[in-house]
């Protein structure tokens, strides 16, 4: 981006702004300051509070995507569960699930590090630095109808039934198991089967 | 116009503030953003055909893999807590390589690495909860006992890392970190009640815990614990005085707990508050033997207000906090049957900001400053019959630290860590506290690390300024002790599930406070030896899962710390850890958790050996799941009844103290 034109756009809108509000003059002081240090470091400041295409958001987009292609046997109770089993990446971007809705239901994020709390999630999602415990996790599960996901780097752990993974071209891909899926009646509908780079069906 | 970025969304507010000034220029700076493609959509609102051709920026350099950090950290798990039923942060902390627990019946204190003073209070390991300093300003102890504040159902994870830690935390951190995360609300999501008693010291145990994650991002957790203990009767021998019995009723527990944690988005509000008093039947301090009412009693209370969000594309991590802490110790104790009741209570607070950046390619670089103002240090000896006597003794200090590491990641199987801290207070005046690392991914299986570090303490309060005249003098003289350590560390992985570890260490310690004799006034006096002590030690450990269940957890340790050709007391040569938990077969959801740890003989006081032992638990856990939310739980500690002791301090009329035999618990957790 050209900073002089940036600039100069700046300046132009903080000014349409300033004259709708009362106290221009205050506001422009400490914009002014601001926005010097922004252009000082407009690789900081100015893309900080901007949303790009960084891997967590685009895999949060993912996640509501993977929550949208899957069908569940009968209906939920009440929210959708969306539940991120230890450490996750995701951060804030998860605020643009919070008001989203899958298939009816508003969708409401867990964070947990209790196996035990699992049971009624509608997906789960496991942390790379907690794959040690997806063993304990399917078991406590299995049967269930619950969508497991991971973004484990390689290949798909077994129990796993969706795993995102960042291709060479730097894109978000993901594996499916459509197996282990169909197993806990779970169902993914041929959008997501199309775009799987890798489907298992066992 | 919308944006991507939910700030844009939020009505402004019509009112000068320098932050409304903020959001607006932040407001037009996102704006200047829309030129993306999919600026006026949402991400979630695109096709799965479009998510899947969107190269994604700034790829997340974020995520540290164990192997490539500076340390050979150990990480325990609330599973693992669960698992083996351990009861206290030392009970958990013992269980790795190189540590070893000494009790006097009255505070826990940990040995690393062969160097465990007796009577030191912790004060060479630094352990702090979700990033807050646990060490109070008092005496810098470090609790790790049932004074631990914090309840250990509400731990998520505790990191042990070994060696010298002072490049990046400061001061204590000299053998090792213990660095707690607790639960949050969305762990429970729901309430817990947990019952539990233990036999011999006849001991009951509560908790009521509730959490919950909010629709609006808020995720609360709060909880109360309370432990009430008779404690057992001991035969003790009061050295000196010639007079030995048993204490009856003299050894009872009474602990109170509250934790609140109450997060949103990047924001964190930690309230940790323990009260714990603990009889003495000890009569330690060389306080009169076998008579009631002398008691230690420890109330601590740890805030802080954490902010903690990734910025700029994921490559910047801030972290802000403020803290807030609290510390009172009051003890009453009898001298020829006259009452003193001694009180060492301290405030402190502070801030701490820690840049991480990963902007530049294959560097990690974190900046930080820390300022505590421990502002108030007061310690009071009161006797009623000669108030004469009464002393109080007020003392402050200002810390200040900046600290400097860089991660580099010089090819894809070799990284280096640079680390440098200074720090000052007007106590000790500046510290550097260097620190470097070496990793080596020499084959996929196999990784060695080098590392080097020095690490320090300032005098506590305690050693520093207290004078009463009559039995200690002050000694405002005493400057800092300090470590260098040198560590080679190998892992190798012949298998994913298997872990095999090879340490090598050797760390010298530099003018150690110890108790000394103030040559005017013939009084103990905390005082530097120019004594070096001099430590060499090895630890292997194997760690292993198997894919039926099962998990084991082995060390061997061998360590030798002398001073002057001398070796240190309460240093065994030989620890050897052994955990394994197995799933029952047939039974499901009842696991086995199987702990045996040997220590070898340590040295007391007056030149002589306690004994090695062989220390067994066993403990059970069910989920009931047919009654669901039931879990019941069953450990028997010292399984053999082994009659151990460890080496008593300098402040004990006895030179080594008997430890609890075999002891059952039962408990009982429900959760809706």
């Amino acid at each position: 981006m050209n900073r002089q034109s940036s600039l100069a756009r700046f300046f132009r809108l903080v000014f349409q702004a300033g004259n709708q509000i009362r106290q221009v003059k205050h506001e422009l002081k400490y914009s002014s300051c601001i926005l010097l240090c922004a252009s000082l470091f407009p690789g900081f400041a100015v893309t900080a509070m901007a949303d790009p295409a960084t891997e967590y958001r685009i895999k949060t987009a993912f996640l509501y995507n993977f929550a949208h292609y899957t069908e569940w046997p009968g209906s939920f109770n009440d929210n959708f569960n969306l539940c991120f089993y230890g450490n996750h990446p995701f951060g804030a971007y998860l605020d643009h699930l919070r008001e989203k809705q899958v298939q009816g239901h508003a969708v409401l994020i867990r964070e947990t590090s209790d196996i035990g709390a699992l049971h009624d999630c509608q997906l789960v999602f496991v942390g790379r630095n907690r794959m040690v415990d997806l063993k304990e996790i399917i078991e406590s599960v299995a049967g269930k109808p619950i969508l497991i996901v991971s973004d484990n780097p390689g290949t798909i752990q077994p129990g796993i039934m969706l795993n995102m993974d960042l291709t060479k071209e730097g894109k978000i891909g993901f594996e499916a198991d459509l197996g282990v899926a169909r197993k806990n009646g779970l169902n993914f509908s041929s959008q997501l089967l199309r775009i799987a780079k890798n489907m298992r069906n066992e | 116009m919308q944006t991507l970025d939910g700030y844009s969304r939020r009505p402004m507010e019509r009112r000068t503030s320098h932050f409304s000034s903020i959001a607006f220029v932040l407001f037009y700076l996102s704006l200047m953003q829309i030129q993306t493609v999919y600026a006026v959509k949402q991400f979630e609102d695109l096709s799965l055909d479009e998510l899947a051709n969107i190269v994604v920026v700034g790829a997340s350099k974020y995520e540290q893999k164990q192997s490539e950090v500076a340390a050979a950290v150990r990480v325990i798990t609330h599973n693992d807590i669960r698992t083996y039923g351990w009861r206290t942060l030392t009970e958990v902390l013992a269980s790795l390589p190189g540590i070893y627990a000494t009790y006097e019946h009255q505070y826990d204190y940990l040995g690393t690495r062969g160097l465990g003073l007796p009577g030191d209070y912790n004060t060479r390991v630094l352990v702090t909860v979700n990033g807050n300093r646990i060490n109070e300003a008092t005496y810098d102890q470090g609790a790790t006992g049932r004074d631990f504040p914090l309840d250990l159902d509400l731990i998520e994870r505790i990191e042990f890392f070994p060696g010298p830690g002072s490049a990046v935390y400061g001061q204590n951190a000299m053998l090792g970190v213990v660095n707690i995360i607790t639960r949050s609300g969305s762990d429970l999501q729901g309430i817990e009640l947990s019952g539990a008693y233990q036999t011999a010291e006849s001991m009951t145990q509560e908790r009521v815990s509730i959490g919950k994650q909010f629709n609006n991002g808020v995720n609360a957790l709060v909880s109360v614990s309370g432990l009430q203990a008779r404690g057992r009767d001991f035969f003790f021998d009061y050295g000196a005085t010639g007079i030995s019995g048993v204490a009856r009723g003299m050894d009872g527990e009474n602990v109170k707990q509250v934790f609140a944690r109450v997060t949103r988005g990047p924001l964190a509000f930690d309230f940790i508050y323990g009260d714990r008093k603990k009889e003495d039947p000890t009569a330690a301090y060389f306080s009169d033997p076998l008579v009631p009412g002398q008691w230690q009693k420890d109330r601590r209370l740890h805030t802080q207000l954490q902010y903690n969000d990734n910025l700029a594309n994921n490559t910047l991590n801030v972290l802000g906090r403020l803290f807030l802490g609290y510390f009172d110790w009051q003890s009453p104790l009898y001298f020829d049957g006259e009452k003193t009741v001694f009180t060492g209570p301290s405030n402190w607070h502070g801030a701490e900001l820690r840049l991480l950046s990963t902007v530049l390619a294959n560097h990690k670089l974190m900046l930080g400053v820390e300022y505590q103002n421990n502002n108030r240090i007061r310690q009071t000896a009161k006797n009623a019959v000669h108030p004469e006597e009464n002393i109080t003794v007020d003392s402050s200090v200002l810390r200040i630290g900046v600290y400097i590491q860089d991660e580099w990641r010089i090819s894809d199987t070799l990284s280096a860590t640079l680390g440098l801290r200074y720090d000052y207070n007007g106590w000790i005046g500046s510290r550097l506290s260097p620190r470097g690392a070496v990793i080596w991914q020499a084959t996929p299986k196999t990784i060695f690390r080098a590392l080097y570090g020095r690490a320090h303490r300032s005098p506590n309060s305690y050693e520093r300024d207290y004078d009463d005249g009559f039995t200690q003098v002050a000694n405002t003289g005493l400057r800092s002790e300090s470590i260098d350590t040198l560590e080679l560390v190998a892992d190798y992985l012949p298998q994913p599930n298997m872990n095999l570890r090879a340490t090598v260490y050797a760390w010298n310690l530099n003018k150690l406070i110890t108790l000394g004799i103030d040559p005017d006034s013939g009084l103990t006096q905390y005082q530097q030896t120019r004594k070096k002590v001099l430590a060499r030690g090895v630890e292997l450990s194997l760690n292993q899962t198997w894919d039926w269940g099962a998990r084991l957890r082995s060390s061997y340790g061998i360590q030798h710390v002398e001073q002057q050709g001398a070796q240190l007391p309460n240093s065994p040569y030989h620890l050897g850890k052994l955990n394994v938990s197995i799933p029952i077969p047939l039974m499901t959801a009842l696991r086995a958790g199987y702990e045996l740890q040997y220590y070898g003989k340590r040295k007391t006081l007056d030149g002589s050996f306690t004994n090695g032992y062989f220390l067994s638990n066993l403990h059970l856990t069910s989920d009931v799941r047919r009654i669901k939310g039931v879990r019941a739980s069953l450990g028997i500690y010292n399984l053999f009844d082994e009659n151990y002791q460890h080496p008593a301090a300098d402040t004990n009329w006895q030179n080594s103290l008997s430890q609890l035999g075999r002891t059952v618990r039962f408990r009982l957790d429900y959760r809706f």
